[in-house]
C-alpha cells in the first residue's frame, strides 16, 4: 500500500460514515414518505432540487473541460482530464441520487421511457443528462481499460452534450411563466454560465488533489473570467427582474444567502484569491476553487427557492420552507458520496492501469 | 362532446367553504390537503377599512395547460371533454406540476392513504380511487359523476348561495353559458395564456366579504 493510499484511508472513512448516514435518511423517507420534508406546495422544490442544480451542473461543467483538452489541444487540460472525467461521473451519480430521491414515487420514473411527454423540459433534461452519464462512464471504463487514445473522438460530442445540459436545465425553471424570477431566457443563460463556472472551480479543485500543479494558472484564470461572466449575467438577471421578486432576495429572506453565499463567497473571494499570486499555489488553487464551488451551491439555493418564494398569483399566499434535519442528512450524505465515489475511481483506475 | 367549465359568482359566495368540506368529502382528500381551495384576498387597508374578499380556486381545467406541459412522463393530460386528469399510476410525484401551475391548484400528497392507517371513514366516496402516496392530487370537476351520468360538482351542490354553476360552456343555452355572457365573466390572469375554464363574475358592489 503506498503512503497516498494510507492517507486517504482516514478521509475514506469520515466521507464513507457521511455518506451512509445520507444513505439512512434516504430510506426513512422512503418508509414514511416526504411528510420528514420541510416543502410544501407553495415551494414544492426543497433543498434537494438545489443540491441536484448544483451537481448536475457542475459534472456538466466538469465535462465541458475535460472534453475541451482534448480538442483544443490545451496541455494545462490535458494533463487533468483524466481526474476531470473520474469527478463529472463522480459528481452526477450524487446527484441523481438527489433528484431521485425528491421523487414522490421513484420507482414510476421508469415513465421517462414508456410515456414521454416531448413538451416536458424535465423529460429532455433526463434525456440529455442520461447521454452526459452514459458518455462519461464511457470514458471512465475507456481510462480503466487503458483505452484512452482511442476513445478522443468522444471528446467532441462530449462538448455539446456538456453545454446542452445545463440549457435544458436551464430551460426546466426558464419556461415556467408562474414563476416570474425564473421565466425568460436569461435562466437558461445563468444556468449555462454557472455550469461553467462550477465545472472550471472543480476542475481547478480536482488538479490540486491529483497534484497538477502546471494546470493551476490556466484553470485559476478560467474560474476568475467565468466568474465575472456570471456577475454580469447575475446583474442583467436581477435588474430584469420585476422589483417585487428580487427584494425577495435582495433584501428579503434569501439576502444573506445572495450577499453573503452567492455574491461574497462565490465572486468577490474567488476572483480576489485567484488573480492574486496564493492563486498559483495549491493551497490558495484549492481556496479560491473551494470558495466558488460553495458560492455556486449558495447561488442555486438562490435559484431554487428563492424563485419559488413568490408566484405569478400574490392571492397565492406563499408558505415558508425551512429546511428538516432529515433533508439536511440526505445533502450531507450526496456531498459525501461524491467524494467517496471520487476516490474510489481514482484508485480503481490507478489500479487498473499499474 | 361538452367542454366543461364553471362560473363563479363573486357576488354570491359568502366564504362559508362548504365546497371545501363537499369536495373533501366527495373525494377522499386526506388530512391537510384541499383540491378546492378559498383564498382570502385582503384590500391592504388597516383596519378598521381593512376587509378580505374571497375567492374560490378549484383547477381552472386550462385549454393551454401548463401542467400538461411541463409533466415529463405525461401523467396529467386532457380528457375528451376538456377536463385536466392525472393518472396516478404514472405520476412520478416530481411536483413540476406544481411550480408551473400559475393558480396554484395542485397539492402533494405527502400522507399514507386513511385506508392503509386506520380505515375508511364514515363518508368514503367508493366511487372516486384512493390516491398513492407520493403523487400530486387537484380538483376533477368530479369527472367521477360526469362519468355517471351526472352534471353537477359536490362544490356546486353544496354551495348554499348558488355561487358556483357548472356545466357546458359550449351550449349557448347551458346556465353557466348564458351568465357567463350576461356577468361578462373573466378568468383569473388570462394574460397568462393558460385559457382557463373556470370564470368569474366580477363582484357588482366595490367590496365585499367578512
Amino acid at each position: 500500500m503506498t503512503q497516498k493510499t494510507t492517507r486517504m484511508t482516514p478521509w475514506l472513512f469520515v466521507v464513507g460514515i457521511l455518506a451512509v448516514a445520507g444513505f439512512a435518511a434516504h430510506l426513512a423517507v422512503l418508509i414514511n414518505g416526504q411528510k420528514l420534508f420541510g416543502s410544501n406546495d407553495g415551494v414544492p422544490w426543497n433543498i434537494l432540487v438545489a443540491a441536484y442544480g448544483f451537481l448536475a451542473s457542475a459534472a456538466a461543467g466538469l465535462s465541458f473541460f475535460a472534453s475541451l483538452g482534448d480538442i483544443a489541444g490545451i496541455p494545462a487540460l490535458r494533463r487533468v482530464a483524466g481526474p476531470a472525467t473520474l469527478a463529472a461521473l463522480a459528481t452526477l451519480v450524487p446527484a441523481l441520487v438527489a433528484i431521485g430521491s425528491d421523487l414522490g414515487r421513484p420507482l414510476a420514473a421508469v415513465g421517462f421511457l414508456i410515456s414521454p411527454n416531448f413538451s416536458s423540459p424535465m423529460w429532455w433534461m433526463a434525456i440529455t443528462y442520461g447521454a452526459v452519464l452514459v458518455l462519461r462512464a464511457i470514458k471512465v471504463w475507456g481510462m480503466a481499460a487503458g483505452k484512452s487514445q482511442s476513445m478522443k473522438w468522444l471528446s467532441w460530442p462530449g462538448l455539446l452534450l456538456a453545454l446542452a445540459a445545463p440549457a435544458v436545465l436551464g430551460m426546466l425553471f426558464s419556461t415556467l411563466v408562474a414563476r416570474p424570477m425564473w421565466f425568460g431566457t436569461t435562466t437558461s443563460l445563468f444556468v449555462v454560465v454557472l455550469a461553467l463556472t462550477l465545472g472550471a472551480a472543480a476542475t481547478l479543485a480536482t488538479a490540486v488533489v491529483a497534484g497538477a500543479r502546471e494546470s493551476f494558472g490556466f484553470l485559476s484564470k478560467c474560474v476568475a473570467g467565468l466568474v465575472v461572466a456570471l456577475a454580469v449575467v447575475t446583474f442583467l438577471k436581477t435588474s430584469g427582474s420585476d422589483p417585487a421578486y428580487t427584494a425577495l432576495y435582495l433584501k428579503g429572506q434569501y439576502a444573506p444567502l445572495f450577499w453573503g453565499a452567492q455574491v461574497a463567497l462565490g465572486m468577490i473571494l474567488p476572483v480576489a484569491i485567484l488573480l492574486l499570486p496564493m492563486g498559483s499555489t495549491a493551497n490558495g488553487a484549492l481556496l479560491g476553487a473551494g470558495s466558488a464551488l460553495v458560492g455556486g451551491f449558495g447561488a442555486w439555493l438562490v435559484q431554487v427557492l428563492a424563485g419559488q418564494g413568490l408566484a405569478v398569483m400574490p392571492e397565492l399566499a406563499y408558505k415558508a420552507y425551512r429546511v428538516t434535519s432529515i433533508e439536511m442528512t440526505m445533502v450531507v450524505g450526496v456531498f459525501a458520496l461524491v467524494a467517496v465515489l471520487y476516490t474510489l475511481a481514482t484508485r480503481l483506475v490507478t489500479a487498473q492501469n499499474r | 362532446m361538452p367542454r366543461y367549465g364553471m362560473l363563479i359568482d363573486l357576488d354570491k359566495c359568502m366564504f362559508c367553504q362548504a365546497c371545501t368540506m363537499a369536495c373533501k368529502s366527495e373525494n377522499n382528500i386526506p388530512d391537510g390537503m384541499f383540491w378546492n381551495k378559498v383564498r382570502a384576498v385582503p384590500n391592504g387597508k388597516p383596519y378598521p377599512e381593512y376587509r378580505v374578499t374571497p375567492l374560490p380556486m378549484p383547477c381552472m381545467h386550462c385549454e393551454d395547460a401548463p401542467c400538461v406541459n411541463v409533466c415529463p412522463v405525461s401523467a396529467t393530460y386532457h380528457r375528451p371533454d376538456g377536463i385536466v386528469a392525472i393518472d396516478y399510476d404514472k405520476c412520478i410525484g416530481c411536483k413540476y406540476c406544481i411550480a408551473a401551475c400559475p393558480y396554484g391548484a395542485r397539492t402533494f400528497n405527502k400522507t399514507k392513504a386513511f385506508v392503509e392507517v386506520g380505515g375508511k371513514p364514515a363518508w368514503y366516496n367508493a366511487n372516486v380511487p384512493i390516491r398513492p402516496q407520493g403523487v400530486v392530487e387537484k380538483c376533477t370537476f368530479c369527472s367521477h359523476r360526469i362519468d355517471a351520468g351526472q352534471t353537477v360538482t359536490a362544490c356546486v351542490q353544496a354551495c348554499p348561495s348558488g355561487a358556483r354553476i357548472f356545466g357546458d360552456l359550449d351550449e349557448s343555452n347551458s346556465p353557466v353559458a348564458k351568465l357567463a355572457a350576461a356577468r361578462k365573466a373573466q378568468p383569473l390572469r388570462p394574460e397568462l395564456g393558460a385559457k382557463p375554464k373556470v370564470s368569474y363574475a366580477p363582484m357588482m358592489k366595490p367590496e365585499g366579504g367578512k
